[in-house]
């Protein structure tokens, strides 16, 4: 395990590295001078000037990387343009909204895909694995913002369930957070769980027909222990993997649901930044957020690699 | 006489209606026609043999989507863009098949219009992602060294971005737009064609007929193009279109956002961002482009998963 630490983690600083400069180059293309969006465009061109100097605008590509990066290395992300404030503090203060709304929405997929999978695999071929099969196409296809409009529209226009948007801070109302939650859980875990159901279903037959399932049954084990012991532990493991996978798509997913429901989250801020041209902000929050990426898919290895010995041997 | 055509049309039908069994010899390559020139990249007749229904019901959607959209430039029932303010918000009837929106316009019309530009997105995109990836991919695999590495822990970097955030933050560089989505869904795509061709060079490099080949004084170049890339076509296929499938569904997210295809052009994904505003008085602008979406989408994704099972040798 530890020799298998020691030889991912090189490739995970790279990674780190490289999208770092790719962050950077995609900015950096973003036409309009930062000192006149600032100043505004009848600024006279000393100021401009002397602003220029002040952001480090003047200097060359490659020293103003250096500068960020470092920068970067000791947290400071640089200072947003609009809003005046750091974009690390920034970022902290939209984090919960946007994790809250991930992590909810990861828990939602798992509970609803293990049965579903499990059940669809064990009655192959019954009306249930069919429905989970037609749910994972739907899950595939539809847009999760398209299904967060279809809520709105019956949970919030025609029955006033819920609100249509907004969003409470869990510490000021675990009711009214969860409330606000709610939908765009639903909009972005349900097609998650079409996906993963549909996956654990394919692990699952797989497993159903190896020798020692048949072992398992020929000792007289039930059919319950046979499937949640023996079937659905080795089951799992792809089901980890695509599950660290699909945290990136999460996070993706949730820039748009955000938007849809007005949720105060990391990616109505993405946005803000865009339609503003605020490229420090926009910077350290496409950072940010593939980096966050990259470490929970590194630590997703790391797991995976725990749960199954025979990959951290490998290529040895 | 009599007797001669009984008998043929015991040979033409027996009694259970099935077709007789002729013996065919078969060829020792199936599709080989002596004399003819045969390109690398002619897909053999047996090809289109046995097809599931997945990629039969692949084909007819895609196809369909094709006709919707060429009808949608020149015989839309109204122009997308004309507005009328008098039957503004028009549920349903048999002048406007699928209503109107706020500004009066025909959605079926807009809808047509929509699979035009979701479609050519998705094309160019996908254009873009195999172009490009393919080049790099080949030229990671087929020389490899420090440029293969370099080129391919860049596309792995690129890979680390969450689609939709890279695909924002591309967007947000070089400006909204129909054009600009199209190369910011397409650059996203780039490094999924390149991990599938460096992969099938890498598999195929030290074969013998490339040996051959290269023996008989054939250039880098012909033998990448005629004896390595189309033994690696058939994965290339699929995620082609996987990737028509996602690059529809990023096309119509950017879009929602307000990063995409501008007004007044019918797009699915701004139809939807229109519809918002208004949907308590006229559902059916939210359901209709959401539907057209999936719909087109469940197409790629059929033809993709039914192409997979019928190249795949091992599947059949």
């Amino acid at each position: 395990m530890r020799t298998y630490l020691l030889r991912r983690f090189p490739s995970f600083l790279l990674t780190l590295f490289l999208i770092s400069l790719v962050t950077f180059v995609v900015v950096q293309v973003v036409p309009g001078d930062p000192a006149q969006l600032i100043l505004g465009t009848e600024a006279p061109p000393e100021a401009l000037a002397e602003l220029r100097a002040q952001l480090g605008l003047d200097r060359p590509l490659p020293l103003q990387y250096l500068s960020w990066l470092s920068g970067v290395l000791r947290g400071n992300l640089g200072v947003s343009l609009r809003h005046g404030r750091p974009v690390a503090a920034l970022i902290a203060g939209r984090l919960p909204v946007t994790l809250s709304l991930a992590f909810l929405s990861l828990i939602l997929a798992v509970f609803l895909a293990l049965p579903l999978g499990i059940l669809a695999a064990v009655r192959q071929r019954s009306a249930l694995d069919y429905g989970v099969l037609v749910f994972a196409q739907a899950g595939l296809a539809l847009p999760s913002f398209w299904i967060g409009i279809l809520l709105i529209l019956l949970f919030a226009l025609s029955w006033r369930w819920l609100p249509s948007g907004g969003y409470v801070p869990w510490g000021q109302s675990l009711l009214g957070a969860l409330r606000t939650l709610a939908m765009p859980v639903l909009a972005l875990g349900l097609p998650m769980a079409g996906v993963l159901a549909r996956l654990v279903r394919a692990s699952m037959l797989e497993e159903l027909t190896r020798d020692h399932i048949r072992t398992a049954r020929a000792k007289g084990l039930s059919e319950a222990q046979v499937i949640l012991r023996h079937a659905l532990k080795n089951a799992l493991i792809p089901t980890v993997t695509v599950l660290g996978l699909q945290l990136g798509f999460l996070l993706g997913g949730s820039i748009v649901v955000e938007q849809v429901f007005a949720l105060p989250g990391l990616g109505r801020l993405v946005l803000f930044a865009i339609n503003n041209r605020d490229l420090p902000l926009i910077q350290g929050l496409v950072l940010f957020i593939a980096a966050l990426v990259v470490v929970i898919n590194f630590l997703v290895d790391l797991a995976y690699a725990w749960l199954d010995p025979r990959i951290s041997l490998e290529n040895k | 006489m009599k007797a001669q055509s009984s008998k043929l049309k015991a040979q033409t039908f027996d009694r259970r209606g099935s077709p007789p069994k002729v013996k065919r010899p078969r060829l020792i390559a199936e599709g080989f026609q002596p004399g003819r020139k045969h390109s690398a990249f002619r897909i053999p007749h047996s090809a289109l043999q046995g097809a599931s229904p997945l990629l039969v019901w692949g084909v007819v959607i895609v196809l369909a989507m094709s006709a919707v959209a060429l009808l949608g430039y020149c015989a839309a029932p109204h122009d997308p863009t004309a507005m009328d303010i008098a039957s503004r918000l028009r549920p349903p009837d048999a002048a406007h098949p699928l209503g109107t929106d706020q500004y009066g316009r025909d959605i079926l019309s807009r809808v047509m219009g929509g699979a035009g530009i979701a479609l050519s997105v998705g094309a160019v995109a996908v254009g873009i992602g195999l172009g490009g990836g393919v080049v790099i991919g080949a030229v990671a695999g087929f020389y490899g060294g420090l440029l293969g590495e370099v080129l391919m822990r860049l596309m792995d970097a690129l890979f680390a971005f969450p689609a939709i955030l890279l695909a924002i933050a591309v967007v947000g560089a070089l400006g909204p737009g129909h054009v600009n989505a199209m190369l910011a869904i397409g650059v996203v795509n780039v490094p999924i064609f390149a991990r599938l061709t460096r992969a099938s060079v890498l598999a195929v490099r030290e074969e013998g007929y490339v040996e051959a080949a290269r023996s008989v004084g054939g250039t880098d170049w012909h033998i990448l193009w005629r004896h390595i890339l189309p033994n690696g076509l058939a994965p290339l296929l699929v995620q082609a279109s996987v990737s028509f499938a996602t690059a529809i569904l990023s096309e119509a997210s950017l879009s929602y956002l307000g990063l995409g295809t501008q007004p007044p052009l019918p797009s699915w994904g701004r139809m939807l961002e229109e519809a918002r505003l208004f949907m308590d008085r006229g559902p059916w602008l939210a359901i209709f482009p959401g539907l057209a979406i999936g719909l087109t989408v469940l197409g790629f994704n059929f033809l993709g998963d039914g192409l997979r099972d019928h190249l795949d040798p091992h599947r059949r």
